[in-house]
């Protein structure tokens, strides 16, 4: 049985092919985790809560997020 | 909960990753900022005395640029600051970032001039890739280097900012190394001089292209992130792919890259002097050759333009 208060994020994507997806996150897990998971590497994007950076390293929050890619060229 | 600056005990907004810190808003600011007046002092890139000419082209890096220099610099009287921006004339991709150079140069109260390859060339980038058969980037390159230039000399500038951060410097130089181009590798060294150049500096040498974003988000400056339509450059893709993979896993290898390099500056100098240059037959302009590189590729542009003007006769 998956417990059911899983926090859910829906990550709005800038610089990437695909717009937006919604994920839902284990309990105490970082941006970090979730980057991984979505096969991103954190050096290559800001995440942003509320218009505002967020430590990668920072634990998830029920809600929305912006990842944004910020390496050019190629 | 959030994080806490490891400062003072602000929400974080930066996780450092090769320094193992948190960093709140103000505290972010004051490390980025301390990181440019390093490399600025450290490759004496602005002195007093100095007309500095700052290549914008209005893209993250080069806004972030103006306005950090403003920043740093707005009350030394014996300093000035100007912006350069090309206009290659790329449909869809450069209008919009002129328009924000403007209004970044307005809001910071600072002279900008835009020059255009259609005024001095008569043709737009566009125009050449059409007509031509080099790739645009070689087009791009020699022209827009050209008129950075010569635009910065004229108007007496003493240097030429431009702003490539850590991650181009590092690409760059693992390239180099790369393609076993060792001579375009000492063209890095920094206070090259050169009769003609205006002489380059980088002052975001020493930072991060994911730090120059968050500096920008977080003075609310305007930013496009669209890409050239015509950026092309697999090799470079994947020396870049490597290095933010390497990061990723050993955090702060990127300055590891830099230091070797500038470990190797003696050796470079030693091996690459610099050239007396010599100034183009056609065009007055300093080149290592007789004629140009952009006198050249204008010739051969020319020649098809006359071509195509002569069968549609």
């Amino acid at each position: 049985m998956k417990a059911k208060n899983l926090p859910k994020i829906k990550i709005n994507f800038i610089g990437f092919f695909k717009k937006e997806e919604v994920v839902e996150a284990e309990k105490e897990e970082s941006y970090l985790k979730i980057l991984e998971k979505l096969g991103i590497n954190p050096e290559t994007v800001v995440v942003l809560r509320n218009g505002q950076p967020v430590p990668v390293d920072e634990e998830v929050e029920e809600g929305e997020i912006t990842v944004m890619r910020v390496i050019s060229g190629g | 909960m959030f994080v806490k600056c490891s400062q003072c005990s602000r929400q974080a907004v930066y996780c450092q990753r090769h320094s193992g810190r948190h960093l709140c808003r103000s505290h972010f600011i004051k490390d980025f900022e301390k990181r440019v007046r390093y490399a600025i002092k450290k490759y004496r890139m602005i002195e007093s005395g100095d007309r500095v000419a700052i290549a914008l082209s209005g893209g993250k890096d080069s806004v972030a640029l103006a306005f950090v220099l403003n920043r740093l610099y707005r009350k030394r009287k014996d300093i000035e600051f100007f912006a350069i921006t090309i206009d290659e004339g790329i449909e869809g991709y450069r209008p919009p970032t002129v328009e924000i150079a403007k209004k970044i140069t307005e809001q910071l109260g600072m002279k900008h001039h835009i020059v255009s390859f259609k005024e001095n060339f008569d043709m737009t980038l566009d125009e050449m890739v059409k007509l031509g058969d080099k790739k645009p980037c070689t087009y791009c390159g020699v022209f827009r280097k050209y008129l950075l230039n010569k635009t910065a000399r004229e108007l007496e500038a003493t240097k030429l900012a431009t702003a490539h951060n850590l991650d181009d410097e590092t690409q760059t130089i693992l390239l180099n190394f790369l393609q076993s181009d060792i001579e375009r590798l000492a063209r890095l060294v920094p206070q090259r001089v050169q009769k003609g150049l205006v002489m380059r500096v980088k002052p975001f040498r020493e930072v991060y292209e994911r730090e120059v974003v968050v500096y920008n988000i977080l003075f609310n400056l305007p930013m496009d992130m669209n890409e050239c339509p015509y950026s092309h450059f697999p090799i470079r893709a994947s020396v870049r792919d490597f290095l933010y993979d390497f990061e990723n896993k050993y955090p702060g290898r990127k300055y590891s890259v830099m230091r070797s390099f500038e470990a190797l500056i003696p050796c470079l100098k030693e091996m690459y002097p610099q050239i007396e240059l010599n100034t183009c037959e056609r065009c007055g302009e300093p080149t290592p050759k007789k004629v140009c590189q952009a006198c050249k590729l204008r010739e051969e542009l020319e020649v098809k333009l006359s071509k195509v003007k002569h069968s549609s006769l």
